[in-house]
């Protein structure tokens, strides 16, 4: 053996123990990652040292060696070996050369000289490797993080559709794990990319392998591609699990890089499918609020009108809709009523109530005014047999009222509180039946009560009584008794006004937890104190008009004729009547786009004419309005947004806004200018 | 020279890069997406010169105002500019002059009301819609 290499020696001992690449096409592939790799893994004593240098290293010094005439060489780089050939065992070498950490030894006549050269020339060799290994090792993490850091951004963007996130994961795993094919195994089907062979393979690989859900990977592998499915760790959805598919090998960098991945694609999955959710569950309650307020747009809009009494009708649902109802129909001067509640709140109570209300209406006509137990009769015929197969019941008082004599027949089931405010006293009305549903047969009896002037009977529902503070004290009956004792003859919007604020100060900071209604009749002219002249009247008896619009930017025009009718009852200026008009217009304009945003509903509007000014009472139940979210304009300032309440404002005298259970109350003023005789 | 009417309110008439929009007796909120839409079809083809006639125009509402303040932005981005033909109404024209936009727009007088024929009773109100002779 003299100038001729062992090559097996020489590759025993520079090999990495793994696989040397037998096919230079895909060396060229992949060398930068092999490269890496064995610098990476490269440990105290490893016969491996940096691979671009052994081969090239080994070459020169072969060839420089051996033109000096070494018959054996070794090179050690930091001690250990980087290449040898000849026997180098057998005596000690003849010649040697030190650079830095690096050590030359050779056997035969070597020029010491020219040794130093080959040395120092091999030292540079070696260090420019480990320099450039060092930058490529960088560079391909950097960019492998930059990508992944790229990816997740993305993802986390667009994770709203659920289609659409799943096929960029697919991408970007194929992307960085440098997959020729890689398929989403979820909800029975594969969602493939890559090219059409490591794809079909991958297809026909996945079919039929069984994976633990959130399990260990599954290793794939024939003479062709090597594959792994991944199993995801999802909450939500179908189980799912990611397959990839290259020719090169996986490796435990690939598996930790699937690791991250892998959670991010879960979590993504997850997000997507949240937001699912989140976006049906949302259609749902936007059809329930809907015919909610369908069901709630049977309650009468207004009160009846009778000579010689005076009613205020008044519900706030808890929900959208609730069961509390009210009805009344005015045949031949008798006023027939009910006033209930059905159990429960939101869409199936509402839906219970609409039938009530018709049974109701069909049984007020069929039956004189003292037959008020024929009425409950026929509605514990028609509504029991339906209440019961729901498993529903309804308190319902139904009563009747002549306001010429000032007769009232009242029959209560099971519904309080229920009384009867005198000029000394409060009457409890209690029931004699349970409330319908309850009970096949109706049982017990009316009863007949002579009102005389100033008489008020008052029914609630147990959403006002039972109303808690934020300490969890309820109302209660005896304080709503008392408010109402010292009310005899009073105005019966004052009252339930009255009523209907203790109960929100009472509650204040507390969500009302049912349904809150209040029905008040009372009996004989109110007698109202003489005003001296030039003071405006306190504008709070019963409106002077109604007008309820659809919520909509053509309901909207409803309001301009509605004024010209007001003015027949009071004259105004037409300056006024136009502003006042704008004003309405751009308020109810507001209240279409930002309460309602373009859900069905409907605006109430409410005005009392007095003699020095006018006011308005509009109201609707949309989301409330928060005056932070409104940009205040800048006269000529051009801006988009924001006038229609900066109009208001200069429109009208005073306008304020109150936030009520589930309504926006908005109350407008105009002075009316003195008129010009 | 080409002519549009939206509905029934509302008519536009364009020759070459300027066009003329003629607005109804109302420019409320309804009316003002049409308005918007016409003048984006508008701006669109090139329109850079936008007369908006609101002489018989009797109520405008903050809507209705957007819908001219949005066009007058961007027409200035493009060196474009937009001209206004004052309301008749005093109603109409309290709503520029709250917003200050009276001091904004370019604005021309409105042509007077043709006056009543020599009959001494005053013909009717819809006398105003006509164009001035």
């Amino acid at each position: 053996m003299t100038s001729a290499p062992d090559l097996s020696s020489e590759r025993q001992v520079a090999e990495p123990s793994e696989r040397q690449v037998a096919d230079p096409s895909e060396r060229q592939v992949t060398g930068t990652d092999e490269r890496r790799r064995r610098y990476q893994d490269r440990q105290p004593g490893d016969s491996g040292d940096p691979a671009v240098s052994r081969d090239e290293a080994s070459q020169a010094l072969r060839s420089m060696l051996s033109a000096s005439g070494a018959r054996a060489a070794r090179v050690l780089f930091s001690g250990r070996l980087v290449t040898q050939f000849g026997d180098v065992t057998s005596e000690p070498p003849t010649g040697e050369s030190r650079r830095d950490t690096l050590l030359c030894e050779t056997w035969g006549p070597v020029d010491p000289d020219r040794l130093d050269a080959v040395t120092v020339l091999l030292s540079r060799t070696l260090d420019m490797s480990v320099v450039h290994d060092d930058l490529v090792t960088a560079l391909v993490e950097t960019q492998n993080q930059l990508l992944s850091l790229y990816a997740v951004s993305q993802i986390q963007a667009s994770s709203t559709n659920r289609t659409d996130v799943e096929e960029r994961l697919v991408h970007e795993v194929a992307r960085l794990t440098r997959s020729e094919a890689v398929t989403l195994l979820a909800d029975g089907e594969d969602k493939l990319w890559g090219s059409t062979r490591p794809a079909e393979w991958l297809h026909e690989a996945v079919t039929g392998q069984s994976w633990i859900p959130g399990g260990r990977a599954v290793h794939l592998r024939d003479e062709r591609y090597n594959g792994i499915i991944w199993p995801l760790a999802g909450n939500y959805g179908e189980p799912a699990a990611i397959a990839l598919a290259r020719s090169e090998t996986f490796r435990t960098t690939d598996f930790k890089l699937m690791g991250f991945l892998g959670g991010i694609i879960a979590s993504a999955r997850d997000t997507a499918f949240l937001y699912e959710d989140a976006v049906s569950r949302a259609g749902i309650e936007q059809e329930h609020q809907m015919a909610s307020r369908l069901a709630q747009a049977l309650l009468p809009s207004r009160p009846p009108v009778l000579e010689g009494c005076e009613v205020a009708e008044r519900t706030i649902p808890a929900l959208s809709a609730g069961g509390d109802f009210y009805t009344h129909s005015v045949i031949d001067d008798v006023l027939f009523f009910a006033v209930g509640d059905v159990a429960g709140k939101g869409l199936p109570a509402a839906l219970v109530m609409t039938k009530v209300i018709a049974a109701c209406a069909a049984s007020f006509s069929r039956h004189p005014p003292e037959r008020v137990d024929a009425i409950i009769g026929e509605l514990c015929d028609e509504l029991y047999p339906y209440l019961s197969e729901i498993g529903l019941f309804a308190t319902i008082l139904v009563g009747s009222y002549i306001p010429a004599t000032g007769v009232l027949h009242l029959f209560n089931a099971g519904h309080s509180p229920t009384m009867i405010v005198l000029a000394d006293r409060v009457q409890q009305i209690p029931p004699t039946m349970p409330p319908l549903g309850v009970l096949p047969e109706p049982i017990g009896s009316g009863r007949t009560i002579q009102l005389n002037n100033g008489d008020l009977l008052i029914a609630g529902s147990d959403g006002l009584t039972e109303q808690e503070d934020p300490a969890g004290l309820m109302f209660g009956y005896e304080r709503f008794t008392r408010e109402v004792s010292g009310m005899h003859s009073r105005p019966v919007s004052e009252l339930s006004d009255r009523i209907f604020a203790l109960v929100a100060e009472h509650g204040a900071g507390v969500s009302a937890s049912d349904d809150q209604t209040l029905f008040v009749l009372r009996h004989g002219a109110c007698e109202q104190p003489n005003r001296p002249a030039g003071i405006d009247p306190p504008l709070d008896g019963p409106a002077d008009a109604f007008l309820t619009l659809p919520a909509t930017h053509l309901g909207a025009r409803d309001i301009g004729p509605w004024l010209g009718t007001l003015s027949k009852l009071k004259a105004f200026e037409s300056t006024t009547f136009s502003r006042i008009e704008l004003a309405l217009h751009e308020l109810c304009v507001n209240i279409v786009d930002h309460a309602y945003r373009g859900i069905e509903g409907e605006i109430l509007i409410a005005a009392w004419l007095g003699d020095t000014e006018i006011r308005f009472e509009i109201r609707d139940h949309g989301v409330e309005f928060i005056e932070d979210t409104v940009i205040p304009p800048q006269p000529g300032v051009p801006q988009v947004r924001g006038y229609g309440l900066f109009l208001i404002e200069k429109l009208v005298d005073t306008i304020a806004y109150q936030r009520q259970p589930n309504e926006n109350v908005w109350t407008l003023t105009i002075r009316l200018e003195p008129r010009h005789d | 020279m080409t002519d549009a009417t939206v509905g029934n309110n509302l008519s536009s008439e364009v020759t070459g890069d300027k066009a003329v929009i003629r607005v109804g007796v109302r420019l409320d909120a309804l009316e003002a997406h049409e308005l918007r839409t016409m003048i984006d079809v508008l701006l669109m083809n090139g329109t850079l010169h936008l007369m908006v006639d609101l002489s018989r125009t009797e109520f405008i509402d903050s809507a209705g105002l957007a819908s001219l303040i949005r066009a007058m932005t961007v027409l200035n981005q493009r060196d474009g500019h937009i001209e206004l033909i004052r309301p008749r109404s005093e109603d109409a024209w309290r709503v520029f002059r709250l917003t200050k936009f009276d001091e904004v727009f370019t604005i021309h007088d409105a042509a007077p009301v043709p006056k009543p024929g020599p009959r001494p009773v005053p013909g009717p109100r819809s006398g105003a819609d006509e164009p001035a002779s």
